[in-house]
């Protein structure tokens, strides 16, 4: 090799057209001279010419780009994050808003506990505020009758319904109330038959300067179901006989005198002792209806109803398939609204944090995919 | 068509077809170079990419096909490699030749797919006992029966069409050690080759 002005190796770079141009020009002219170099040449294109015979085929025509990140766009009409950004970006917005301006929805949840009052049924009565003047008349005696000209005397009657879950809890509970607030109970009816709701008729006598404690404190056992009040002004019942006894009295006095003067016939004395004992039965009588007044305005009468919630037993009749089968559908239904309920249930106590940690955990896994997928790829 | 897509599949010189070969006028992405394109890329513009994509799909899928036999697997490395590409990017800079760093990709590619397989497998797998071989058999037995430094360069010059200058970055030699190793190649191929040679000739 040492005759050629030119190494093997080059011409091979020389068919490659890799060599500078002057040297390209001269091992070109010197080929041409050198019929070593030419075959060399020659059999070097053949090579070339056999490699050149394998040949693969082109790439398959379902082979795609891949999917660039951050061009999904582009690569879909329809995107599920971005409908899903979508979405969730307004119920943020929606619920933001409702939370502005309509914060009492929020705050207030709709109570289930307290009773529901129905309507029609009086709740409750006004009583007169307790006042000094029933007291006073309470305390009855000999300044009454001055006390009773100028104010008025009332006697009240209340009549109510209650019903109540625990009946015996509630009778035993009464009986408290009434030791607590000087009251007592005058009579008592109950009844009770099998399949029904148990009752109690009471009637319960209460100091009336405790009326509307202890009206409230009823109230308290149960479900008030009817309250009515009565109220009967006494004042002029008891005016009157009180103006009556005092003539009768007056009258008494008389007689006794007349008696005591006895200047008459036997006869005459036996009359007016007659007369004397006459005016004291009706002093007396008279005496006795005062009294009662005045127990009827110094104690309220109070007709209280006891009934127990009604617990209906059901007698379960034996049940065809179809019954059966209708039931599990209702079952089934009721189950399924059940569930859809509890879904919305859910959404509404915890939808607002699951955004958030959503929307964290979402941002957090795209700042640490990127590092992740290029350890993946530095270990392939 | 048929003929373009032939074209497309020999790539012997293939630097001429794809930079300025087919010029639609419109488009203004097919006349841009490989580089250009790849810094629009880096720029956010998926066009760009899809245009790389549709020059190189074939010769990436034919160098992938050369080195590994299972067509459907070569398809799957084909799309990896692109995935690769989109992937790293950012690690494209101005200077560097968009081929030499698409191919180096490809390159560490089939090369982690080989230390995959069980090489026994992969390189013995090659049907070298078949009674009538033909010359595309000859050749590819003779390519697996060189030196792998000459095989990788014999192939990639033969059937990449990569210059000297590009192989030697791919493979970080000097350029004169590309050139002998090309040379020595040839030789070794030659001799192999010789009796198929004289019968073709």
């Amino acid at each position: 090799m040492t005759k050629h002005p030119v190494e093997a190796e080059e011409l091979q770079a020389y068919l490659d057209k890799e060599l500078a141009p002057t040297r390209q020009t001269e091992i070109g002219r010197h080929v041409q001279d050198c019929e070593e170099c030419s075959a060399m040449i020659a059999d070097l294109q053949k090579v070339s010419a056999a490699l050149q015979r394998w040949q693969v085929a082109p790439a398959p025509a379902n082979l795609k780009p891949p999917a660039i990140p951050g061009d999904e766009k582009a690569e879909r009409g329809f995107s599920w994050q971005r409908f899903a950004f979508t979405l969730s970006g307004a119920v943020v917005i929606v619920l933001i808003i409702a939370a502005i301006s309509i914060p009492n929805l929020l705050r207030s949840r709709i109570g289930s506990n307290q009773p529901s009052v129905p309507a029609g049924v009086v709740s409750s009565v006004q009583i007169p505020p307790e006042d000094s003047r029933l007291s006073d008349r309470a305390a009855g005696g000999e300044g009454l009758l001055k006390a009773t000209i100028s104010t008025r005397l009332i006697s009240y009657q209340v009549s109510m319904t209650v019903e109540v879950e625990e009946f015996e809890a509630a009778k035993n509970k009464l009986r408290e109330i009434m030791d607590a607030e000087g009251g007592y109970i005058s009579s008592s009816n109950f009844v009770e038959t099998p399949n029904q709701p148990r009752r109690a008729s009471l009637v319960l006598r209460v100091p009336a300067a405790k009326l509307a404690t202890i009206l409230n404190r009823i109230r308290e056992l149960g479900r008030v179901k009817e309250e009515h009040l009565n109220s009967e002004e006494v004042t002029e019942q008891v005016v009157d006989l009180e103006a009556r006894l005092k003539n009768a009295r007056a009258t008494e006095q008389r007689l006794v005198d007349v008696l005591n003067n006895r200047t008459g016939k036997v006869s005459d004395i036996l009359q007016v002792e007659q007369e004397i004992s006459r005016t004291r039965e009706n002093i007396e009588r008279m005496e006795a209806q005062r009294q009662s007044l005045m127990k009827r305005v110094e104690m309220a009468t109070v007709s209280l109803t006891l009934a127990e919630e009604f617990k209906a037993e059901l007698q379960p009749a034996p049940v065809g398939t179809l019954t059966q089968l209708w039931n599990a559908l209702v079952d089934g239904y009721d189950n399924f609204a059940g569930s859809i309920l509890g879904i919305a249930f859910f959404l509404a106590r915890y939808g607002l944090s699951l955004i958030l940690w959503g929307g964290i955990g979402w941002l957090t896994w795209r700042a640490v995919r990127r590092p992740f997928r290029r350890m993946l790829d530095s270990r392939n | 068509m048929a003929e373009e897509i032939l074209e497309d599949g020999n790539f012997s010189r293939p630097s001429g077809d794809y930079r300025s070969g087919k010029k639609s006028g419109d488009d203004p992405l097919k006349t841009r170079s490989d580089e250009e394109l790849m810094q629009a890329f880096k720029r956010g513009e998926s066009p760009a990419f899809r245009e790389l994509f549709d020059r190189y799909k074939n010769p990436i899928y034919a160098f992938v096909r050369r080195r590994v036999d299972n067509p459907g697997r070569a398809e799957e490395i084909t799309q990896d490699i692109f995935m690769a590409l989109v992937q790293r990017r950012n690690g494209y800079e101005v200077r560097a030749r968009f081929r030499t760093y698409l191919y180096r990709i490809a390159l560490n590619r089939i090369a982690s797919e080989h230390r995959k397989k069980d090489e026994a497998v992969n390189e013995a797998a090659a049907p070298t006992s078949s009674g009538d071989p033909s010359i595309v058999q000859q050749v590819r037995d003779a390519l697996e029966r060189l030196e792998p430094e000459q095989k990788q360069v014999v192939m990639l010059r033969e059937y990449e069409g990569l210059s000297y200058q590009e192989i030697a970055d791919l493979l970080s030699v000097p350029v004169g050690t590309v050139r002998s190793r090309l040379f020595r190649a040839k030789l070794a191929l030659k001799e192999m080759l010789a009796p198929a040679l004289a019968e073709g000739a």
